[in-house]
């Protein structure tokens, strides 16, 4: 009972962490260009098969993988914010055309991906295969991989934030974005880099999730949603908020998952949802309302 | 208001209603038939997001919901599909009204969410009530087609294809009258400038909850209605393709217009058609149409009436009526 209940917290704490990771790309592109991106979970489905064709097809290791991948799926997303939705940026009705544009950029991508590599599963093997025993409690190798590259992740993105200098620019635009633009940022060139860096951290999460689950075209719409309701419940463009969301939600799915079965995980994240925002509609550490 | 809207709905109900007799291909009237189902619903989406401001992404669970309680009640219970169609429209409000309620004290982008969150389980909501016969992940076949009095609707479309159009003209019309009335500008004043309509003393509370009420209801009903016309429901209704679709409908054709979704959806569903020959690429094809309709027109294609009154000004013919442009807000 005890080591069931330790695993699946510990199942809860990698989940909580690819959460992390995910939700946070949501919250950046949300904190700094106010856009809510519904193709992020379509990143996270390219994500994982641009890792399948790496390692399955081409036989690449992971690192080799990670390292080609990543600046595709960053040019990739410079290329879906230059091309979709600048344009949009600031005419009239925005916020809606940028969310259907960017639902129209998943469809189409979605499809794209089911014509090219046919609409069958896919599987990748884990980067380390086998488990870990300690102290009596079964670990599999594949969790702590996920675990520690989601952290490394999340580290590096704070990094970003605090001390490089596009990275701090980010935040003054997430903060007030006149006055950013009247100091001298370059907010269009900013924009871009979120967005790049944001669709990047969801492909991240496409890679660590694909050997636990299987990628299918339509695999990212989960991840999407949950992202939201992570976001939501930290507190709309609160980093800190959003981690806190994430491992908290991430536990909550694996217990329910162990406890009350798999099938319940989505009916109570939304049940989940409504409550949170019926009680507290800013989220944990709400900055915007 | 503008002079051509007053005679929309009688026009477009002239237009359709001779339309058969002149053309009675059977593949044709079954197009327009799902034109007038998802002008209806594409419509009644129209009111809440565009003319209300309310970015809910529900609708489609409204319409699953009114297809299942329709086809529920008359498949198992032996109830009157027109009555079944009713309670399906009912079933859709109560539904509006769970979901509207924690909205109310939401805004923009959290609705879209939470409404979102809310469709993608009523799959499981339709596989746990298997047990009363919802037919679970499979879905139900068979639904009892209509009837009028004696009269069975066959395999003879002009019967459907007559009540599609009847149903969607009082839809449409109903629509057409909310817009118009005191409600209407309740809502629309509350989507401008929420704090300035709340000091005149609108109360949010009753008008956002009505403009929910009024769009599932429709929704609900054009479900019923479907069910009973193709015959069968299922959870794939509520799939992305869908969902992507219709959405796509009220952006195309325009939000806050009124015949604007109605137009998309017309444009849609022939796309669609048309595509069909494309297979696995239709999807990618109208995917990539609807982006660049985006971002070329983002007004949607009711905003191209706007180049009609700028060109008539530059020709000097005043539009006397055209004071009143309800534009997206």
């Amino acid at each position: 009972m005890t080591s069931l209940f330790v695993e699946s917290l510990i199942s809860g704490i990698t989940l909580g962490a690819v959460y992390a990771v995910i939700a946070m790309g949501l919250c950046l592109v949300y904190g700094v260009t106010r856009i809510f991106n519904f193709c992020h979970g379509t990143m996270f489905t390219l994500g994982a098969y641009l890792a399948w064709v790496c390692i399955h097809e081409l036989h690449f290791s992971y690192g080799l993988t990670f390292l080609i991948v990543l600046p595709v799926m960053f040019v990739i997303g410079l290329g879906i914010e230059r091309i979709v939705i600048h344009p949009l940026r600031w005419k009239s009705n925005w916020q809606f055309t940028t969310i259907v544009a960017t639902l129209a950029v998943a469809i189409l991508l979605e499809n794209l991906i089911q014509t090219i590599f046919n609409p069958r599963t896919k599987m990748i093997p884990p980067v380390l295969k086998g488990t870990v025993a300690f102290h009596g409690y079964v670990v599999s190798r594949h969790e702590l991989v996920i675990l520690a590259v989601a952290t490394l992740t999340i580290l590096l993105t704070q990094l970003y934030l605090t001390k490089v200098k596009t990275g701090m620019a980010a935040r003054a635009v997430s903060q007030d974005t006149i006055g950013a633009q009247i100091v001298g940022i370059k907010v269009d060139r900013l924009f871009s880099y979120t967005f790049g860096i944001s669709v990047v951290m969801s492909a991240i999460g496409g890679i660590l999730m694909a050997p636990k689950f299987f990628i299918t075209p339509l695999g990212g719409w989960v991840p999407l949603i949950k992202g939201f309701i992570i976001v939501c419940f930290g507190g709309l463009g609160s980093i800190p908020g959003t981690l806190y969301a994430a491992f908290i939600l991430g536990i909550f799915e694996a217990m329910v998952s162990q406890y009350i079965g798999p099938f319940w995980v989505f009916p109570f994240w939304t049940l989940l949802f409504i409550l949170i925002l019926s009680i507290r509609p800013r989220g944990l550490l709400g900055a915007w309302g | 208001m503008r002079k051509y809207e007053k005679c929309l709905v009688p026009g477009y109900l002239v237009l359709f209603s001779v339309f058969p007799l002149f053309v009675q291909d059977r593949y044709i009237l079954h197009i327009l038939i799902l034109c007038f189902v998802w002008g209806a619903v594409a419509e009644a989406w129209n009111l809440i997001m565009g003319y209300a401001g309310i970015f809910s992404l529900g609708q489609i669970g409204f319409f699953v919901i009114g297809g299942y309680a329709s086809a529920m009640l008359s498949k198992l219970l032996g109830w009157s599909p027109w009555l079944g169609m009713l309670a399906g429209g009912v079933l859709a409000i109560v539904a509006g009204l769970i979901i509207g309620l924690p909205c109310l004290r939401l805004k923009g982008v959290y609705i879209a969410l939470l409404t979102l969150a809310c469709v993608d389980s009523i799959p499981y909501l339709i596989i746990v009530a298997e047990a009363i016969g919802s037919g679970g992940s499979t879905g139900l076949a068979d639904i009892p087609s209509l009837t009028l009095g004696s009269f069975q609707y066959g395999a003879n479309k002009i019967p459907f294809y007559y009540t599609a159009l009847a149903l969607s003209g009082v839809c449409l019309y109903i629509i057409y009258r909310v817009i118009y009335s005191n409600i209407g500008l309740g809502f629309m004043g509350l989507r401008d400038s929420e704090d300035f309509a709340r000091s005149l003393g609108l109360n949010e509370y009753k008008y956002k909850l009505l403009v929910f009420a009024i769009s599932a209801f429709l929704t609900g009903i054009m479900g019923g209605f479907y069910g009973h016309y193709v015959s069968s429901i299922g959870p794939k209704l509520l799939g992305l393709d869908l969902f992507l679709t219709v959405i796509m409908m009220v952006e195309f054709g325009g939000t806050g217009r009124f015949p604007g979704a109605l137009l998309g959806a017309f444009i849609i569903t022939l796309l669609n058609e048309f595509l069909r020959g494309f297979g696995l690429y239709r999807l990618v094809i109208l995917g990539g149409i609807v982006l660049s309709s985006i971002i070329l027109m983002p007004e949607g294609v009711i905003g191209y009436l706007d180049y009609v009154d700028r060109i008539r000004a530059l020709v000097g013919i005043k539009n006397k009526a055209g004071t009143n442009n309800v534009d997206a807000g």
